[in-house]
């Protein structure tokens, strides 16, 4: 809480895990528009295995919403397409629509892939 | 033309002659002109309902605020003439009364207006104007009132609602390969740059109005009638306008207020609408939902030719979008069918926005085609051809010139057509599913009255005309009109528009502008040019409608390629390459031609990506009301774009050869991306825009 007179002046943030960090935001409009869905990852690879990863979502809650779920089982799983989808399942298991935003949930879990596969550097 | 005049200052790329003047902020818009006297500002304060009574205004926060002069509202607004009426012929010369009643029609409509000495204070001022409503049950779903809605018989006084040709039913059931497809499009807003707005000054009996306007005897017409004043008392100048697109053929209640508070002050009043207010208190494009039949042979040959159209007019209006009017003339086929219908729901206004009826009756019926094309395993530049047609196959007459067929092949071979797969999905350019689109691009064409006065001094030429330049042009090219006929350089010609002053024109809209005041400049300098040996100064011309051989059918063709990319994970659809090949009669300057055909291109992008306004059925409210929630093409959207205008000599047309082509370059281009949309990924979306949802489901199978 701030007190009264005082403001924040900086936020110092740790340093980040190694790794390619890529964010991607989907939009209804290539430019100038609120994302239907974003997604931020920082990934690390070695020996065709996920050694780091985080995961975080923009566009599908009231804030940016980090993915333990997604990062859990992300490491050790291999750099392809398929285990990349499965980190989205993981990450959107007891996510929720209301119709007129359901098509987020997949839009995400693509999303997620497909970020994925561009921080690993495969197609 | 005589062929001696091919070398002239008519068709070449001029740059803007009023360019200079906007680009260094020298050219005064209506909001921004001084007046004599300082002006007071205006801010409507609208409905916050819509639909139902105000039960009461309380005024006396707003009227103590700072700077107030005055706050009007239904208590005590002056007397002026009621809404209409409705089927008035010239339905932009309608009065358009304000708050003379307290009936809440739309969403947004005014309740009560604030002057105060600056902008800032009336705009503070009417947030603590405080009303009390009775809402009322009311109708705001398109979808809901389809089975109510009427057929209105003409539409706005011109084409009948219905046509018929041969047997469509029983041709359709027999058809060898049929296509029954529903279509929906969403309702959209023309969102010019510049708000709608007006500048009023009352001189004795004498209203001068400094408005962004479209036309200029309409709303000269429907103010005097607004205030029961004689037409000769109303001033309307419009030098400068930005961007209209059919949003600025009707006045509104800026105009209208405006002169109410500069009378009731005694003092210049100026108001302009909010971006937000935009979206209600003008009008917009209906939204549809149509149906398109299609019925051919194994070649390929239409037998049955079907379409319907359900659209939205305000229910205090009587507008009826012409969405089938294309079909009517594009395709022959022995048995046809259109039909519109209208449903009055308790929203703003539709009326006219670029192309009207044909950019979104283009929409489903060039999508429907490339569905039958599908459904042949025929290419479809192919089928279009096939069913090309040298006659009006309704009106039964020839068209005055018709090149629909070249544009295609002209097309085709430009954008490299043949590496088209027919297969969808075949083709991948890393994260892109990458596909070919083409529709057919048509705009019906008509000239309207107008007269303009030219005067020779001392090696000068004036041109004065009551004609508008919405940005499309109008000064340049009138400038070349003229500059040719009377063989004097451009820089010896001064053209000036906008003001009720000048002889009265048709203004601009429905692609007229151009072609109406150019035939009414060029007779006016060929007569002047011909007095000048007997001493002749000075001469006025005109022309009518009838200048238009009515033995033929008149109408712009083109034929619209796209190259989309779809993302294969998101669905997001980028447009890479298009093309527009039009045969558009004369071009009287290649550059600003150019330049209206690359607009209605990409507003054909916006109109298959992204452009909607969802209404909230609980409030009878759109929900977009500016422009970052309201889409139209960004930059970013738009990739390569080229227009090929081929040459076309129309004998029977307009007296300067040319044709409408303001509103050509959108008609069809939507379709194109949309049919491009499915040659990458094998879907076929019906419900406009294509935004990346619509496309998940194809691309989860996709990734079997």
């Amino acid at each position: 809480m701030l007190a009264p007179g005082e403001l924040i002046r900086s936020v110092v943030l740790p340093p980040p895990p190694p790794g390619r960090q890529v964010y991607r935001k989907v939009r209804d409009r290539a430019s100038y528009a609120f994302a239907l869905v974003s997604v931020a990852v920082v990934v690390a690879c070695e020996d065709d295995r996920v050694r780091v990863a985080r995961v975080a979502f923009g566009g599908i809650s009231y804030k940016p919403w980090r993915s333990t779920e997604a990062e859990a089982a992300l490491i050790g799983a291999t750099v392809t397409r398929a285990s990349f989808d499965a980190a989205g399942v993981a990450a959107l298991k007891s996510a929720r629509g209301y119709g007129h935003n359901d098509f987020k949930i997949p839009l995400a879990r693509r999303t997620l892939r497909a970020t994925l596969a561009d921080a690993a550097g495969i197609i | 033309m005589a062929g001696s005049e091919l070398a002239g200052p008519i068709g070449r790329p001029l740059d803007r002659v009023d360019g200079r003047l906007k680009v260094t902020g020298k050219a005064t818009f209506a909001f921004e002109y001084a007046a004599q006297g300082a002006a007071a500002y205006g801010v409507i304060v609208p409905a916050a309902i819509g639909k139902g009574r105000v039960l009461s205004v309380d005024v006396s926060s707003a009227q103590s605020a700072p700077g107030v002069l005055l706050v009007l509202t239904k208590d005590n607004a002056p007397p002026q003439s009621s809404w209409g009426p409705v089927d008035l012929p010239d339905r932009f010369a309608r009065a358009a009364p304000a708050l003379n009643t307290d009936e809440v029609l739309y969403f947004g409509s005014p309740v009560a207006f604030v002057v105060a000495d600056t902008f800032e204070h009336a705009t503070a001022a009417a947030m603590l104007v405080r009303v009390r409503y009775a809402s009322l049950p009311a109708d705001y779903d398109l979808h809901a009132a389809g089975p109510q809605a009427e057929n209105p018989g003409r539409m706005n006084g011109a084409l009948p609602a219905d046509s018929a040709v041969g047997d469509f039913e029983s041709a359709f059931a027999n058809a060898p390969v049929p296509i029954d497809a529903a279509y929906t499009t969403p309702y959209q807003n023309q969102a010019p740059m510049e708000p709608h707005a007006t500048m009023a000054v009352w001189d004795g009996p004498m209203l001068t109005v400094h408005m962004a306007a479209q036309l200029t005897t309409s709303p000269q017409e429907g103010l005097a009638r607004t205030f029961n004043i004689p037409k000769e008392n109303v001033r309307v100048i419009t030098r400068y306008v930005g961007g209209g697109f059919g949003n600025k053929l009707p006045f509104y209640v800026d105009a209208t207020l405006a002169a109410i508070g500069a009378r009731m002050l005694r003092r210049p009043v100026k108001v302009a609408m909010t971006r937000p207010q935009m979206f209600h208190i003008t009008t917009h494009r209906t939204a549809s939902e149509q149906r398109v039949r299609l019925g051919a042979d194994r070649d390929g040959r239409l037998i049955a030719y079907g379409q319907d159209a359900l659209v939205q007019s305000a229910r205090f209006d009587i507008y009826t979008d012409p969405v089938c009017g294309a079909a009517r003339m594009l395709y022959a086929a022995p048995n046809r069918l259109t039909r519109h219908r209208r449903a009055k729901l308790d929203l703003p206004r539709s009326d006219s926005m670029r192309a009207p009826g044909d950019a979104i009756g283009l929409l489903a019926l060039e999508c429907a085609m490339d569905e039958l094309a599908e459904a042949l395993a025929l290419d479809p530049v192919e089928l279009r051809l096939r069913n090309d047609t040298q006659t009006d196959p309704e009106a039964n007459r020839p068209f005055a010139s018709r090149h629909l067929a070249e544009a295609l092949r002209e097309g085709a071979a430009r954008f490299g057509w043949e590496r088209r797969v027919a297969k969808p999905a075949s083709v991948r350019d890393g994260r892109w599913f990458v596909g070919l689109g083409v529709a057919s691009a048509i705009r019906g064409d008509t000239l309207r009255s107008a007269s303009a006065r030219a005067h020779l001094d001392g090696g000068r030429l004036t041109v004065e005309l009551a004609m508008t330049d919405i940005g499309t042009g109008s000064y340049t090219i009138l400038t070349q009109i003229a500059a040719e006929t009377m063989e004097l350089p451009v820089d010896r010609v001064t053209v000036r528009l906008g003001d009720t002053k000048f002889p009265p024109t048709a203004g601009s809209g429905g692609s007229y502008g151009a072609g109406t005041s150019g035939a009414a400049v060029l007779a006016a300098c060929r007569k002047l040019k011909a007095g000048l040996a007997s001493g002749m100064r000075e001469a006025e011309g005109s022309v009518t409608p009838s200048a238009l051989d009515e033995g033929y059918s008149h109408a712009g063709f083109g034929a619209h390629f796209a190259e989309v990319g779809v993302d294969r994970d998101t669905g997001e659809v980028r447009v890479r390459r298009m093309l527009g090949v039009f045969a558009a009669g004369r071009i009287l300057n290649a550059k600003t031609a150019r330049s209206q055909m690359i607009g209605g291109m990409t507003w054909g992008i916006g109109s298959a990506l992204m452009e909607e306004n969802p209404v909230d059925l609980r409030y009878g409210s759109f929900v977009n009301q500016d422009l970052a929630s309201y889409h139209v093409a960004v930059n970013a959207d738009v990739g390569a774009m080229d227009v090929v205008f081929l040459d076309e000599a129309d004998p029977h047309g307009s007296p300067l050869g040319s044709k409408g082509i303001g509103e050509l370059g959108i008609c069809g281009a939507g379709a194109a991306v949309m049919n491009a949309i499915h040659n990458a990924t094998g879907a076929r979306i019906r419900d406009f825009p294509a935004t990346p949802d619509k496309l998940l489901a194809r691309l989860e199978t996709l990734d079997a």
